[in-house]
């Protein structure tokens, strides 16, 4: 590790991060606590989140259902532990593409300046003109429904939410005297990318990539609202919300409930776990 | 999908429905035995008060045109119906009368002479001749005004002017269905100079319309409503109506539409969605009905190269549905269990009916849930694949639950079956564009019955190149009967062929009949009157309507 590593961010965040913050402990407690339930989903559900039950169709919260159940009869709370796994995987790997693809891009940008920023900077903004959730929805038009096309399609929309920020971070370094120092000493220049210009943008990339999740999560979940990301009879939180929404009108709101609650709380827990990091790691908030 | 094509039109219902004729308002059929209690009616009480102005809902949206040629769908139906009459007139029990032509006679099996009424004037106030009737006629059947009837008139070899107020249509052989397809669009009226001027504008927004209904359309705002104002020189005593303007909403989502009903924002609507008539359950607003209909649920074969093209495997399907749990848990009790795709109303009121009881009541019962035989089924027919796509509407439930159940039930027996959400318009093409099908095994649809006649439905589904043939049926036999069903003119002798036809080929069609769901109406209070039953997307059911002073 370079002297400007311990220089930089990481090591003011290492200070702050010994000062309890109770708000991001407890994001991040959140956000562990759903990535077990995903991990041991098979485990801990009590029933077969697809097997449907004529004679439970919309029975209520009991011992035998927590949750009560959905209008085929499949136990809610199945669905939603089961339902974990898609509603996570998506969003992660929309965030990891795109935090590779921009990483990659953006200190591409930073180091070699000129019109090779230009054209990448271009690039990215005309990307950014496009929502994301649009793009999504286009594409799993043309290419069909399923959660790999929309995800692959964010992927393609969030680089730049992820590459501007890193940009500018990664002018100021590539511009600071260690990376001269280290050109001088004749490091190839893939050992600086990888050894010490990445390694001191981590603390920004995993604040983007934080957040990002979070909008991520609510990007699938929308797409799979309208039809065209997960597909039935899959547990998904997005299409649960979908299949449950017409039985609010009869009273039969628990499915809808449920499923969107534990959306919007994911989702601000990654918030604030983005948020908490931000101030731990940059000493900035979001 | 809501298909409804004139072709396709359904009709449903359990025997015995047409006896009962009183209003339903205010049933509740909350559940599965409140729903037992529910008898499908024909029509609302009478209401004579006079209105100023009625606002409808059309749950399915804004219609694409009012052009009597191209409606064949549930909004462009459920408007044109009361603008433009057609030559006869179908009623709310799904018999026909006189309309436009007041009388009719065959003098030979090939040969029907209209004759037409006196005392018929356009909205612009110009009489009908026999020249219009020839004119709308040949529309229907030129594929060139993009009608979607041409096929409905192969046996039609001529239409010509024969006489000031007749007009005279010859066949290249006898048509006992022609006659009743003149109750519906096929046979509406409209002025020749003005659709002649309009060309491919008439029954569009830009176009207009030139009908002799009994309400002329008075505007049309895109994305907004659809005013229908009183025609004053209306012909007809008995239908003329009572609200002087009638406005149609598109509100398609169903919180919006149950609080517009709950609100009196929106006076009524055919076609509710479920869910909404549950909402609006013990609504202080307005009375729920529920009527007989035309309408069924049906999984169609979509590919000869599917392994469902195999009958063994649909009957399979068909052995772990479980119907009554569908119609419990789906429809809220609110429909029937079909062992056909063509149910008993669309020939209740035909002269044949006891024939067509007879064919009915001999077809096999609504098989009831058998994992064993099923599992045996599949095993005889031992399918190259055994994963199976089935193509649904995104975001319908009722088709949803519907296919979740058999999804659960198709794993039992070995099959997976896959269900792939489509956009509205995506599935619709599914119907009426082939490679839109590439890679479907099953669809889901919602169909209809226009024409009081099974012999308007059957062939699309069993007749080789049939409309919904898609899974390659063919039985000469079944063909040849249908055909001299078609072509016999005694009514008797006509059910006997259909039904033997029948027979054969519900022994032997790959498809899984599902329900038959009633109508579902939710109206106003301060109105009455309308159809209940589903006839009412044929006839002006909007003249119906009175105030009742509430």
């Amino acid at each position: 590790m370079s002297t400007y590593q311990i220089a930089g961010a990481l090591r003011g965040g290492r200070r702050r991060v010994a000062v309890a913050d109770p708000v991001m402990t407890a994001a991040g407690c959140v956000v562990a606590l759903v990535v077990l339930v995903a991990l041991l989903a098979p485990l801990i559900a009590p029933y077969d989140p697809n097997a449907v039950d004529p004679a439970a169709v919309y029975a209520g919260p009991s011992g035998a259902h927590w949750l009560g159940t959905d209008d085929t009869g499949r136990d809610i709370l199945s669905r939603l532990i089961h339902g974990a796994r898609p509603s996570l995987i998506a969003p992660a790997a929309v965030v990891l593409l795109a935090t590779a693809a921009g990483t990659t891009l953006a200190i591409a940008a930073a180091w070699a300046g000129g019109w090779v920023d230009r054209v990448i900077s271009g690039v990215l903004d005309v990307i950014f003109g496009f929502p994301g959730l649009i793009m999504a929805v286009v594409a799993a038009t043309i290419f069909g429904p399923g959660l790999l096309v929309p995800v692959l399609a964010m992927s393609i929309a969030y680089v730049p939410l992820i590459a501007r920020v890193l940009r500018n971070s990664a002018l100021k370094e590539r511009n600071l005297p260690y990376i001269a120092a280290l050109q001088l000493l004749g490091t190839p220049t893939w050992r600086i990318w990888l050894r010490h210009l990445l390694p001191n943008l981590l603390p920004i990339v995993t604040v983007q990539a934080t957040v990002g999740f979070g909008y991520a999560l609510l990007d699938i979940a929308a797409i799979s609202f309208i039809g065209l990301g997960a597909q039935p009879p899959q547990a998904e939180w997005g299409l649960m919300v979908s299949s449950g929404y017409p039985g609010i009108l009869s009273g039969q709101a628990g499915q809808v409930l449920y499923s969107g609650i534990t959306i919007v709380v994911i989702v601000i827990a990654f918030n604030l776990l983005g948020s908490g990091l931000s101030r731990k790691l940059l000493g900035e908030g979001l | 999908m809501r298909t409804s094509t004139r072709h396709c039109l359904v009709s449903i219902a359990a025997g015995g429905l047409l006896a009962t004729t009183a209003a339903c308002g205010g049933a509740s059929a909350d559940s599965g035995k409140e729903a037992d209690r529910i008898t499908p009616t024909v029509i609302t009480s009478a209401a004579s008060g006079k209105l100023d102005e009625i606002t409808w809902n059309l749950p399915m949206g804004e219609p694409t045109t009012l052009d009597p040629a191209k409606v064949g769908d549930y909004s462009p139906s459920t408007v044109e119906a009361n603008l433009c009459d057609s030559l006869l007139r179908l009623k709310p029990d799904y018999s026909y009368g006189p309309g436009l032509a007041k009388s009719w006679t065959a003098p030979d099996p090939r040969t029907l002479i209209l004759n037409l009424r006196p005392d018929i004037t356009f909205w612009d106030g110009k009489p009908m001749t026999a020249d219009d009737v020839v004119h709308s006629l040949t529309r229907q059947q030129d594929p060139k005004s993009g009608s979607i009837s041409t096929a409905l008139f192969a046996n039609v070899s001529s239409i010509a002017k024969s006489g000031p107020l007749q007009v005279t249509v010859r066949f290249s052989k006898p048509d006992e269905l022609f006659l009743k397809l003149l109750s519906t669009e096929v046979g509406a009226v409209s002025q020749k100079a003005y659709a002649t001027k309009a060309g491919k504008n008439y029954g569009q927004v830009a176009g207009g319309l030139m009908c002799t209904g009994p309400f002329k359309l008075d505007s049309w705002k895109s994305g907004q409503s659809i005013t229908i104002t009183r025609n004053p020189a209306y012909w007809d005593p008995t239908l003329q109506p009572k609200a002087d303007k009638v406005v149609f909403k598109f509100i398609t989502d169903g919180n919006t539409l149950s609080s517009a009903l709950l609100s009196g924002q929106i006076d009524g609507s055919y076609e509710v969605p479920l869910q909404t008539m549950r909402a609006v359950a013990g609504s202080q607003t307005g009375n729920r009905h529920y009527g007989i209909a035309t309408q069924s649920v049906t999984l169609l074969v979509a590919s000869d190269k599917s392994p469902l093209a195999d009958k063994r495997l649909t009957d399979a399907l068909s052995l772990v549905l479980d119907r009554s749990a569908i119609i419990k848990n789906v429809f809220g009790g609110l429909a029937s269990a079909e062992k056909t795709f063509i149910p008993p109303a669309v020939w209740q009121s035909s002269q044949a009916h006891k024939t067509y009881r007879q064919g009915f009541d001999a077809l096999p019962d609504v098989p009831a849930v058998d994992v064993a035989a099923a599992k045996k089924l599949v095993a005889e027919a031992d399918p190259a694949r055994r994963t199976l796509v089935v193509a649904t509407p995104a975001g319908d439930q009722m088709s949803m639950q519907i296919l979740t159940f058999l999804q659960a039930g198709a794993k039992e027996i070995g099959l997976d079956l896959q269900i792939k959400q489509m956009q509205m318009v995506d599935y619709s093409n599914l119907f009426y564009v082939p490679t839109g099908r590439a890679g479907i095994d099953l669809m889901i649809a919602f169909g209809y019955i226009e024409v009081p006649d099974p012999l308007s439905y059957a062939p699309a589904f069993v007749a080789p190149g049939g409309l919904f043939n898609w899974s390659g049926y063919s039985d000469p036999q079944v063909t040849k009967l249908l055909e001299e069903a078609q072509s016999t003119l005694d009514p008797v002798r006509s059910a006997k062929l259909f039904n033997q036809a029948q027979a054969r080929y519900t022994a032997t069609h790959p498809v899984v009949s599902v329900a038959a769901p009633y109508e579902r109406m939710f109206m106003n209070k301060r109105i009455s009157g309308a159809p209940a039953s589903f006839a009412y997307i044929n006839i002006p059911w909007a003249a119906m309507i009175g105030g009742t002073g509430r």
